[in-house]
Protein backbone atom coordinates (compact mmCIF):
# COMPACT_ATOMS: atom_id res chain seq x y z
CA UNK A 1 0.00 0.00 0.00
CA UNK A 2 1.26 3.71 -1.33
CA UNK A 3 0.23 5.40 2.63
CA UNK A 4 -0.14 2.81 5.13
CA UNK A 5 -2.44 3.44 7.57
CA UNK A 6 -0.04 4.91 11.07
CA UNK A 7 -1.24 4.09 14.45
CA UNK A 8 -3.75 5.46 16.09
CA UNK A 9 -5.40 6.73 13.46
CA UNK A 10 -9.02 6.22 12.21
CA UNK A 11 -9.39 6.05 8.39
CA UNK A 12 -12.19 5.44 5.92
CA UNK A 13 -12.79 1.81 4.63
CA UNK A 14 -10.89 2.98 1.19
CA UNK A 15 -7.50 3.45 3.18
CA UNK A 16 -7.84 7.25 3.55
CA UNK A 17 -6.72 8.15 6.91
CA UNK A 18 -9.79 10.45 7.80
CA UNK A 19 -8.48 11.04 11.58
CA UNK A 20 -5.38 10.80 13.56
CA UNK A 21 -3.46 11.49 17.08
CA UNK A 22 -2.36 9.71 20.07
CA UNK A 23 -3.28 8.28 23.19
CA UNK A 24 -2.83 10.58 26.65
CA UNK A 25 -4.15 8.70 28.83
CA UNK A 26 -6.18 4.89 29.12
CA UNK A 27 -7.47 4.11 32.21
CA UNK A 28 -10.09 1.26 31.25
CA UNK A 29 -12.73 0.81 31.23
CA UNK A 30 -12.95 4.39 32.94
CA UNK A 31 -11.44 6.61 30.88
CA UNK A 32 -9.93 7.52 27.55
CA UNK A 33 -8.02 10.47 26.39
CA UNK A 34 -7.20 11.37 22.50
CA UNK A 35 -5.38 13.96 20.92
CA UNK A 36 -7.00 14.65 17.68
CA UNK A 37 -6.59 15.87 14.25
CA UNK A 38 -8.81 15.67 11.13
CA UNK A 39 -6.61 14.83 8.20
CA UNK A 40 -8.72 14.43 5.19
CA UNK A 41 -10.01 18.12 5.27
CA UNK A 42 -7.50 20.96 4.89
CA UNK A 43 -9.47 23.66 6.60
CA UNK A 44 -10.10 21.33 9.44
CA UNK A 45 -6.00 19.95 9.58
CA UNK A 46 -5.17 23.56 9.71
CA UNK A 47 -6.94 24.11 13.65
CA UNK A 48 -4.38 21.33 14.55
CA UNK A 49 -4.84 19.02 17.77
CA UNK A 50 -8.13 18.54 19.44
CA UNK A 51 -8.19 16.94 22.93
CA UNK A 52 -11.05 14.47 23.31
CA UNK A 53 -11.88 12.54 26.85
CA UNK A 54 -14.02 9.99 26.60
CA UNK A 55 -15.50 9.21 30.20
CA UNK A 56 -17.58 5.83 30.94
CA UNK A 57 -19.55 5.83 34.85
CA UNK A 58 -21.62 2.89 36.00
CA UNK A 59 -25.23 4.58 36.89
CA UNK A 60 -27.04 1.50 38.91
CA UNK A 61 -27.59 -1.05 35.72
CA UNK A 62 -26.54 1.59 33.33
CA UNK A 63 -23.46 3.84 31.71
CA UNK A 64 -23.41 7.28 31.91
CA UNK A 65 -21.25 8.13 28.64
CA UNK A 66 -19.73 11.26 28.43
CA UNK A 67 -17.12 12.60 25.63
CA UNK A 68 -16.00 16.35 25.74
CA UNK A 69 -13.76 17.27 22.98
CA UNK A 70 -12.16 21.01 23.08
CA UNK A 71 -9.92 22.52 20.71
CA UNK A 72 -7.88 25.28 22.60
CA UNK A 73 -9.64 28.44 20.20
CA UNK A 74 -13.02 29.38 19.56
CA UNK A 75 -14.98 29.64 16.63
CA UNK A 76 -13.95 26.24 15.54
CA UNK A 77 -15.02 25.04 12.34
CA UNK A 78 -13.43 21.39 13.65
CA UNK A 79 -15.55 21.39 16.93
CA UNK A 80 -18.88 22.49 14.93
CA UNK A 81 -18.38 19.57 12.44
CA UNK A 82 -17.38 17.30 15.12
CA UNK A 83 -20.38 18.80 17.00
CA UNK A 84 -22.77 16.77 14.03
CA UNK A 85 -20.97 14.00 14.01
CA UNK A 86 -21.06 12.94 17.79
CA UNK A 87 -24.77 12.42 17.85
CA UNK A 88 -24.85 9.96 15.40
CA UNK A 89 -21.88 8.18 16.46
CA UNK A 90 -23.47 7.90 19.85
CA UNK A 91 -26.70 7.32 18.70
CA UNK A 92 -25.18 4.25 16.75
CA UNK A 93 -23.27 2.92 19.54
CA UNK A 94 -26.33 2.74 22.12
CA UNK A 95 -28.73 1.18 19.65
CA UNK A 96 -26.18 -1.27 19.05
CA UNK A 97 -25.32 -2.46 22.51
CA UNK A 98 -29.14 -1.94 23.80
CA UNK A 99 -30.09 -4.25 20.36
CA UNK A 100 -27.30 -5.45 18.54
CA UNK A 101 -28.58 -3.07 15.62
CA UNK A 102 -27.40 0.65 14.16
CA UNK A 103 -30.04 3.69 13.83
CA UNK A 104 -28.45 5.05 10.99
CA UNK A 105 -26.90 2.74 8.32
CA UNK A 106 -24.11 3.37 5.65
CA UNK A 107 -20.44 2.68 5.36
CA UNK A 108 -18.44 5.51 6.35
CA UNK A 109 -16.85 7.38 3.78
CA UNK A 110 -15.73 11.04 3.13
CA UNK A 111 -19.43 10.94 1.18
CA UNK A 112 -21.00 9.96 4.13
CA UNK A 113 -19.14 12.48 6.27
CA UNK A 114 -20.35 15.38 3.64
CA UNK A 115 -23.63 14.07 4.23
CA UNK A 116 -23.23 14.83 8.07
CA UNK A 117 -22.06 18.14 7.09
CA UNK A 118 -25.17 18.74 5.27
CA UNK A 119 -27.40 18.25 8.01
CA UNK A 120 -25.47 20.61 10.03
CA UNK A 121 -25.28 23.50 8.01
CA UNK A 122 -29.46 22.94 7.55
CA UNK A 123 -29.55 22.64 11.35
CA UNK A 124 -27.64 25.91 11.74
CA UNK A 125 -30.08 27.97 9.05
CA UNK A 126 -33.44 26.69 10.70
CA UNK B 1 -19.95 35.90 24.06
CA UNK B 2 -22.94 33.82 24.04
CA UNK B 3 -25.84 33.37 26.53
CA UNK B 4 -25.79 30.09 28.59
CA UNK B 5 -27.37 27.07 26.80
CA UNK B 6 -27.70 23.25 26.61
CA UNK B 7 -28.23 21.57 23.09
CA UNK B 8 -28.53 17.58 23.12
CA UNK B 9 -28.81 15.77 19.75
CA UNK B 10 -30.02 11.76 19.46
CA UNK B 11 -31.06 9.59 16.64
CA UNK B 12 -33.94 7.22 17.29
CA UNK B 13 -34.99 4.44 15.65
CA UNK B 14 -39.00 5.60 16.01
CA UNK B 15 -41.32 8.04 13.82
CA UNK B 16 -42.22 11.43 14.59
CA UNK B 17 -45.61 10.33 15.86
CA UNK B 18 -44.38 8.16 18.47
CA UNK B 19 -41.27 10.43 19.50
CA UNK B 20 -44.33 13.53 19.64
CA UNK B 21 -46.50 11.26 21.79
CA UNK B 22 -43.95 9.76 23.98
CA UNK B 23 -42.91 13.97 24.99
CA UNK B 24 -46.35 15.41 25.76
CA UNK B 25 -48.57 11.71 26.73
CA UNK B 26 -48.16 11.63 30.90
CA UNK B 27 -49.28 7.80 30.24
CA UNK B 28 -45.77 7.50 28.47
CA UNK B 29 -43.34 9.42 29.89
CA UNK B 30 -44.24 8.04 33.43
CA UNK B 31 -42.50 4.70 31.33
CA UNK B 32 -39.10 6.81 30.97
CA UNK B 33 -39.15 9.63 33.23
CA UNK B 34 -38.68 7.66 35.89
CA UNK B 35 -41.86 7.81 37.04
CA UNK B 36 -42.87 11.54 36.35
CA UNK B 37 -45.52 12.60 34.47
CA UNK B 38 -45.48 15.09 32.18
CA UNK B 39 -48.47 16.51 30.28
CA UNK B 40 -47.56 18.87 26.55
CA UNK B 41 -50.29 18.03 24.42
CA UNK B 42 -52.26 21.31 24.79
CA UNK B 43 -51.78 23.97 22.50
CA UNK B 44 -49.98 27.10 22.76
CA UNK B 45 -51.03 29.45 25.58
CA UNK B 46 -52.38 26.38 27.40
CA UNK B 47 -49.95 24.46 30.31
CA UNK B 48 -47.11 21.78 30.38
CA UNK B 49 -47.57 20.26 33.31
CA UNK B 50 -45.42 17.58 35.39
CA UNK B 51 -46.38 15.64 38.10
CA UNK B 52 -43.29 13.93 40.10
CA UNK B 53 -43.84 9.90 41.57
CA UNK B 54 -45.01 10.86 44.57
CA UNK B 55 -47.70 12.83 43.02
CA UNK B 56 -46.87 16.42 43.57
CA UNK B 57 -47.00 19.00 40.57
CA UNK B 58 -43.12 20.07 39.89
CA UNK B 59 -44.15 22.00 36.56
CA UNK B 60 -46.94 23.93 35.61
CA UNK B 61 -45.29 26.04 32.77
CA UNK B 62 -47.04 27.60 29.55
CA UNK B 63 -46.94 26.19 26.04
CA UNK B 64 -44.81 28.32 23.48
CA UNK B 65 -45.35 26.42 20.41
CA UNK B 66 -47.14 23.32 19.65
CA UNK B 67 -46.67 22.35 16.16
CA UNK B 68 -47.24 18.00 16.30
CA UNK B 69 -44.62 16.21 15.36
CA UNK B 70 -42.15 18.59 14.53
CA UNK B 71 -41.73 21.66 17.33
CA UNK B 72 -42.84 21.97 20.78
CA UNK B 73 -41.44 24.79 23.21
CA UNK B 74 -42.47 25.44 26.97
CA UNK B 75 -41.07 27.66 29.41
CA UNK B 76 -39.47 25.59 31.88
CA UNK B 77 -39.33 26.91 35.88
CA UNK B 78 -39.34 23.72 38.60
CA UNK B 79 -41.94 24.30 41.65
CA UNK B 80 -39.14 23.45 43.68
CA UNK B 81 -38.29 25.81 46.61
CA UNK B 82 -34.48 26.04 45.57
CA UNK B 83 -35.34 27.41 42.22
CA UNK B 84 -37.99 29.84 43.18
CA UNK B 85 -35.92 32.86 42.59
CA UNK B 86 -34.93 32.33 39.02
CA UNK B 87 -37.01 33.18 35.88
CA UNK B 88 -38.31 30.58 33.56
CA UNK B 89 -35.67 29.60 30.84
CA UNK B 90 -37.20 27.77 27.60
CA UNK B 91 -37.12 24.12 25.73
CA UNK B 92 -37.58 23.97 22.30
CA UNK B 93 -38.04 20.32 21.24
CA UNK B 94 -37.46 19.96 17.37
CA UNK B 95 -38.43 16.47 15.67
CA UNK B 96 -37.08 15.66 12.14
CA UNK B 97 -37.34 12.52 10.03
CA UNK B 98 -33.52 11.52 8.75
CA UNK B 99 -34.52 8.43 6.08
CA UNK B 100 -36.33 6.22 8.28
CA UNK B 101 -35.36 7.67 12.02
CA UNK B 102 -35.75 10.31 13.95
CA UNK B 103 -33.24 13.32 14.98
CA UNK B 104 -34.50 14.46 17.93
CA UNK B 105 -33.21 18.41 19.23
CA UNK B 106 -33.42 19.61 22.45
CA UNK B 107 -32.81 23.14 23.12
CA UNK B 108 -32.84 24.72 26.79
CA UNK B 109 -31.92 28.14 26.53
CA UNK B 110 -32.84 31.69 28.06
CA UNK B 111 -30.67 31.22 31.01
CA UNK B 112 -28.98 34.12 33.15
CA UNK B 113 -25.61 33.76 33.78
CA UNK B 114 -25.27 31.84 36.59
CA UNK B 115 -28.33 29.81 36.47
CA UNK B 116 -28.89 26.73 38.94
CA UNK B 117 -31.06 25.02 36.82
CA UNK B 118 -28.83 25.09 33.81
CA UNK B 119 -26.25 23.02 35.94
CA UNK B 120 -29.88 20.16 36.83
CA UNK B 121 -30.92 20.52 33.26
CA UNK B 122 -27.62 19.45 32.33
CA UNK B 123 -27.27 16.10 34.51
CA UNK B 124 -31.17 15.92 33.61
CA UNK B 125 -32.00 15.81 30.11
CA UNK B 126 -28.97 13.41 28.85
CA UNK B 127 -30.44 10.93 31.81
CA UNK B 128 -34.16 11.44 29.97
CA UNK B 129 -33.33 10.73 26.82
CA UNK B 130 -31.15 8.59 26.78
CA UNK B 131 -34.32 6.66 28.54
CA UNK B 132 -36.47 7.96 26.14
CA UNK B 133 -34.19 6.17 23.57
CA UNK B 134 -33.68 2.82 25.10
CA UNK B 135 -38.09 3.21 25.64
CA UNK B 136 -38.57 3.82 22.02
CA UNK B 137 -36.20 0.81 20.65
CA UNK B 138 -36.52 -1.79 23.01
CA UNK B 139 -39.21 -0.84 25.34
CA UNK B 140 -37.32 -1.27 27.96
CA UNK B 141 -36.51 2.01 29.83
CA UNK B 142 -33.25 2.69 31.85
CA UNK B 143 -33.64 2.33 35.52
CA UNK B 144 -32.04 5.10 37.33
CA UNK B 145 -32.35 8.68 37.19
CA UNK B 146 -28.43 10.15 37.42
CA UNK B 147 -29.80 12.51 39.68
CA UNK B 148 -30.75 9.75 42.13
CA UNK B 149 -27.90 7.28 41.50
CA UNK B 150 -26.42 8.53 44.82
CA UNK B 151 -29.37 8.09 47.11
CA UNK B 152 -30.19 4.62 45.39
CA UNK B 153 -26.67 3.66 46.03
CA UNK B 154 -27.17 4.03 49.56
CA UNK B 155 -30.34 2.76 49.66
CA UNK B 156 -28.88 -0.84 47.64
CA UNK B 157 -25.31 -0.70 49.94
Amino acid sequence: MENPVPPGACYFADGQVADAGEILEADPPKLLALKWRNEFKPELKSEGYSRCAIEIEPIADAVKLTITHVMDHDESKFIETVSGGWPLILSNLKSLLETGDVVLKGRHSPHRHAETEIQIKARGES
Amino acid sequence: MSKPSFVYVTYIRSTPDKVWQALTDPAITERYWYGFRVAANGRAGEYMTAIDPDGKEVHRDVILVSDPPRRLAYAWRPLYDEFKDERPSRVTIDIAPVKDQVRLTVTHDDFDEGSVVLGKITEGWPSVLSSLKSYLETGRALSTPVWSSASEAEVSA
